[in-house]
């Protein structure tokens, strides 16, 4: 299939939904008045991306989101390549991940809060909360991938460079690294899409600031339009990183002819 | 069968005693790969492998290379007994083994940077690497994008690239096609002749066999166990319509194929 079909053909799919979107609520076939028609809520799209109160708290929730995801990368890529090379490693942690893998992560706010709330004052143990959750779920698919990743390496490779004189730590710099990267970066891809949504779940559940805590906002004030408005931004928002983020590992990686 | 030693004494490049490789998996149970391989190659010479398919021939070029330990007897490199790999057996892989994040070019120049040769010099000895296997034009292509044989042959350029004393060599021109398999043989042979390498190569083709080595080491069926060791003899430097015209070419050749055939029902 040439590009241009492939986008035609996916576009196919949200335009039938934005279709029924619109139809539902106009035929009446919508529950209630909660359902705005597409065409309304996207007008109360634009209007949210105009207010300026909007913009502060989607700055603030920017910066949690990178501040989680970042810190995700920075332990969970080591790690997971650590544990891809080292069994006993790899051992001792698959269990622990294992057991934080069904517990959906933003449930972990609550109990995060109690421990820390001990120790810090209200307002930072929140910020410290939200972050850590947003870690704790991108953790996971980041660690476990590049585990994968750094596991599979073709013994070959690592035969080749060890003949060709390559220490220890060129190996890894050199082979392993660029063997699992393929996989780290499949690995990020899916913990941009978790990063968002336990952004806003967490935001959702420890209000305070942020677009999870805009949205509440708009709800508890019965202003369902702008409830829905956020919730598609939020949507969008995933879209078009996913798909940005497809593209530029397809520049980043010009030797992978696999997926990312 | 024991297999003749080197003539006169001089110390052999390689000794493998009694090398035997059990591998143990988790679905087949324990595999005897080698059964008891004993074989001395002396310094610059040029020695095949030849053997049924399955036999053990990839990973007796893995223990002499020091990827892979042997479960029995000895392999000594220049007197030193091979315990890990190194920079003086060079090997080539049957399955290749490019980096696929490296172009061709940076497959070879990375082997380069690793023997110390300097930065500058880099890309003129690639070059000439590459012309030597005849792929100067893809030099700035990914693996991914070539053919088989032309991976085959990126693999020669980074082995040679290495400079090792001992060039282990997996079935190299197994991917290529007629024309350009003679022309690499030639090469090959020019190589081996100005450097006074070592070679170990396995194949499959007997002519292939005959026509570039000193011996021919035939192996049994799984678990590996040298048959019989061939001479072919044939006047250096060698030239394949005189090999394939000469007398002794069609009894040689008749008898490795029945040793194979037979192949030592053990
Ligand atoms: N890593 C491994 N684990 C278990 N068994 C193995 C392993 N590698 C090879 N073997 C077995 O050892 C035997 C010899 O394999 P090897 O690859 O050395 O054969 P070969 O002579 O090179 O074959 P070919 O000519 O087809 O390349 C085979 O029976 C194979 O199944
Ligand atoms: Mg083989």
């Amino acid at each position: 299939m040439s590009p241009a079909r492939r986008l035609a053909v996916s576009a196919a799919s949200v335009a039938v939904l934005c279709g029924c979107w619109e139809a539902a609520p106009r035929l009446g076939l919508a529950p209630d008045a909660s359902l705005p028609p597409l065409s309304r809520v996207l007008a109360g799209t634009a209007a949210v991306l105009g207010d300026a109160a909007f913009r502060d708290q989607l700055a603030v929730s920017a910066a949690r989101w990178a501040a989680g995801l970042g810190c995700a990368v920075l332990a969970g890529v080591p790690l997971g390549v650590a544990m891809g090379r080292a069994p006993l490693l790899r051992r001792l942690v698959e269990p622990l991940l294992a057991l934080l893998y069904p517990v959906p992560k933003v449930a972990l706010v609550v109990p995060l809060l109690l421990v820390l709330g001990q120790r810090m004052p209200a307002g930072r143990a929140d910020e410290t909360a939200r972050v850590a959750v947003i870690a704790l779920g991108c953790l996971i698919p980041l660690t476990v991938s590049a585990a994968h990743g750094a596991a599979g390496v073709e013994p070959r490779l690592l035969w080749t460079a060890r003949a060709a004189g390559a220490g220890r730590v060129r190996r890894l710099a050199a082979v392993v690294l660029p063997a699992a990267l393929p996989q780290v970066l499949s690995g990020l891809r899916i913990a941009l899409a978790v990063s968002l949504f336990t952004l806003v779940g967490a935001e959702l559940l420890v209000r305070g600031q942020g677009v999870g805590a805009y949205l509440f906002d708009a709800y508890d004030i019965g202003e369902y339009t702008r409830v829905w408005a956020v919730t598609v931004l939020v949507a969008a928002t995933g879209l078009v990183l996913d798909t940005g983020y497809a593209l530029a590992v397809r520049r980043l990686l010009p030797w992978w002819e696999g997926e990312v | 069968m024991t297999a003749a030693g080197p003539p006169g004494g001089t110390r052999p490049k390689l000794r493998l005693a009694g090398v035997a490789k059990e591998y143990t998996g988790r679905r087949r149970g324990t595999v005897r790969a080698i059964g008891g391989v004993d074989l001395d190659v002396r310094p610059g010479e040029f020695v095949s492998l030849v053997g049924p398919s399955g036999c053990g021939k990839s990973t007796l070029l893995y223990i002499i290379g020091g990827f892979v330990a042997a479960s029995g007897g000895t392999v000594d490199c220049d007197g030193r007994p091979v315990t890990a790999p190194g920079p003086d057996r060079g090997i080539v892989f049957q399955e290749f083994a490019l980096f696929p994040w490296r172009t061709v070019a940076g497959n070879v120049a990375w082997a380069l940077a690793r023997r110390g040769v300097p930065r500058a010099e880099r890309p003129a000895a690639t070059a000439r690497l590459l012309e030597t296997v005849g792929l100067a034009e893809v030099a700035r292509l990914y693996p991914a994008e070539l053919s088989g044989g032309m991976k085959q042959r990126v693999a020669i350029a980074r082995t040679l690239a290495q400079d090792p004393d001992v060039l282990l060599m997996d079935e190299p021109f197994g991917a290529l096609d007629a024309q350009t398999r003679a022309l690499l043989q030639e090469e090959l042979l020019a190589v081996w002749e100005r450097t006074g390498k070592t070679v170990v190569f396995v194949t499959h083709s007997v002519e292939e066999a005959l026509y570039l080595s000193d011996r021919v080491v035939v192996l049994s069926r799984r678990p590996a166990r040298v048959l019989e060791v061939i001479e072919p003899g044939f006047a250096r430097p060698r030239d394949r319509e005189k090999v394939l015209a000469d007398p002794a070419y069609p009894a040689l050749h008749a008898r490795v194929w029945e040793l194979l055939r037979a192949g030592g029902a053990a």
